[in-house]
């Protein structure tokens, strides 16, 4: 089977939300295909590279099969928090559009 | 006597939310139920800072409009309406619906009103940890402003067997405005923990208001929104066995199908097989949507444990001063002259914060990398047009505050050309939210009923 490199924007939308310094970034996709792809491909390795020094403390991976979602809970990822954060976007709302650049391989073509 | 079934509404997803869409929901919406969440994690602080401060109201400032175009018409149509709308001053709320009650039509309302959230006198006697620092209350380095409990929807529920046209409370959990409705008109018991779970999801779905209607989604081409023009909050028709179908208003724009619930409901969830809120922990993990068939979107499958015994407080403290200011640059060589005036920045603010109180401070280029730092794509083909440049720093006092703003507005007289300075400095007080947990029974909330 010919398979192609994706963005993560290509086959899900992301969503991020904040409570105190902890961000979650929930992706759903758009197929139920594309949550199995997901699930094998959208690491908790691949989204800590992705993230980079933006997540000082742990990633957990969540799943809810019921809906076919992931949702992505990262520690100390907020510099503090919304309330003290001097970042432009103290929410961290963008959050969702830097996983949906995440690229990664084996999409079938 | 229970029912089958009840309509609920949202009215508000927080603090800023538009009245005209809750006005809306009472129109058009057949609801019987209106809840609005007034309060993030800050607003309260920021409420008990105007009051003490006395530059405003300790609840919500929206009150006067509630009072003038919304509840005037929710009483027309029968309508109940349900808000932490009290923030830290519940009673200044019914007060201002007492005083305004003929100019309002709001004369013979009985209005409800839920306090004891507030436990901050509790929290400097016991002392608690602190969830970010994992040290006690009272080692937290500046003043606290402010401390609330979550509480639950057991105050709302009794208001509504007392005939409450209106309750008004102050930190009561988002979800909880919404579970109380539920439990009481569809008879829930107390310990009927998987229906308190799925009256809950409902409550959580509904909370963020139009983030489940189409705010907050349309990324084109991948995901589109007809129409921005003509938004509308959500509400959902909820049976007695727990499961309930989501709608928007008949007409409205935007976009309500398995998508937008799906991305909805684990926002702001952690481990979705452990939601916590006063009223029950819920398990989201085996939620299923569907497409209802008719317009709107069926929720089933949530189940429940019994409730936490500690509740979640919110502790504001006020921790000085962000100054902030933008100074921006345009054409050919734009890029290369920001760089060269975020480099005069960084030297002076980086002076700046030897000898003055300046606890953090950065200097980000938007357009650039403000929003994602160094994750920032660094495979633009062209050169961005425009770049703004972005000080940014977090002091201990309001004066060094000032003086990083005006260090970036200073480069109009000496630094790079084609400087505009567009932006105006931001100075801003810091009340940072912390969290700790209190016992239940050590949080006695109280009812007051009363006729406007």
């Amino acid at each position: 089977m010919a398979v192609k490199r994706v963005s993560v924007r290509e086959i899900a939308c992301a969503r991020a939300g904040d409570k105190g310094d902890v961000s979650n970034v929930v992706v759903v996709p758009y197929e139920a295909a594309g949550y199995e792809f997901l699930r094998e491909e959208l690491t908790v390795e691949r989204v800590r590279e992705h993230f980079g020094e933006l997540v000082v403390g742990d990633i957990v991976r969540y799943e809810l099969p019921g809906i076919q979602t992931l949702n992505f809970v990262m520690t100390g990822a907020l510099a503090g928090g919304v309330t003290r954060s001097i970042w432009l976007d103290a929410h961290g709302k963008s959050r969702a559009s830097l996983m949906l650049t995440l690229e990664l391989d084996g999409w079938p073509a | 006597m229970t029912r089958n079934s009840v309509r609920i509404g949202s009215g508000s997803a927080g603090a800023i939310d538009r009245v005209e869409l809750a006005v809306d929901m009472v129109r058009g919406g057949d609801v019987k139920y209106l809840a609005l969440d007034c309060l993030a994690e800050r607003t309260l602080a920021l409420a008990q800072l105007r009051k003490s401060a006395g530059t405003g109201p300790g609840y919500d400032p929206r009150v006067p409009a509630f009072g003038k175009q919304l509840l005037p018409l929710a009483r027309e149509r029968g309508v109940t309406v349900i808000a932490n709308m009290g923030a830290a001053d519940p009673h200044g709320a019914l007060e201002h619906f007492q005083e305004h009650a003929d100019a309002y039509g709001l004369r013979g309302l009985k209005v409800a009103v839920i306090d004891g959230d507030d436990v901050l006198d509790h929290l400097k006697q016991t002392d608690p940890v602190v969830m970010e620092t994992n040290r006690r209350v009272s080692e937290l380095a500046n003043g606290i402003v402010s401390a609330n409990a979550y509480i639950g929807y057991e105050r709302i529920f009794e208001a509504l067997a007392d005939g409450a046209d209106l309750v008004i409370g102050g930190r009561i959990a988002d979800s909880s405005l919404f579970l109380a409705p539920l439990a009481y008109e569809l008879g829930w018991a107390a310990d009927d923990w998987d229906r308190l779970a799925a009256g809950t999801c409902v409550g959580h779905l509904l909370e963020c208001g139009t983030y489940v209607t189409g705010g907050n989604f349309a990324d084109p081409p991948f995901t589109t929104i007809d129409d921005f023009d003509n938004p509308s909050l959500p509400m959902a028709d909820v049976s007695a066995d727990g499961t309930a179908v989501l709608r928007k208003l008949p007409g409205s724009g935007g976009r309500l199908d398995t998508l937008t619930c799906k991305l909805q409901l684990a926002y702001e969830v952690h481990d979705p097989t452990q939601h916590r809120s006063p009223d029950v922990i819920s398990n989201f993990a085996g939620i299923e949507v569907s497409d209802s068939g008719d317009g709107g979107v069926a929720i089933r499958g949530a189940t429940g444990t019994p409730r936490p015994e500690q509740l979640k407080v919110v502790v504001g403290v006020a921790e000085g001063f962000i100054g902030e200011n933008q100074i921006s640059y345009a054409g050919a060589g734009a890029l290369d002259r920001a760089m060269l005036a975020k480099g005069i920045l960084e030297r002076r603010i980086g002076g700046l914060a030897s000898d003055r109180d300046i606890e953090e401070w950065r200097v980000d280029l938007l357009g650039v990398n403000a929003l994602h730092g160094n994750r920032s794509s660094v495979s633009v083909d062209a050169p961005p047009y425009e770049v703004h440049v972005r000080g940014a720093a977090r002091c201990g006092d309001r004066r060094a505050a000032e003086a990083v703003a005006a260090e970036v507005e200073y480069l109009m007289l000496w630094g790079p050309a084609g400087a505009a300075a567009g932006h105006r400095a931001r100075i801003a007080q810091i009340v940072s939210a912390y969290s700790a947990f209190v016992d239940r029974d050590d949080v006695s909330t109280r009812l007051t009923m009363c006729t406007l």
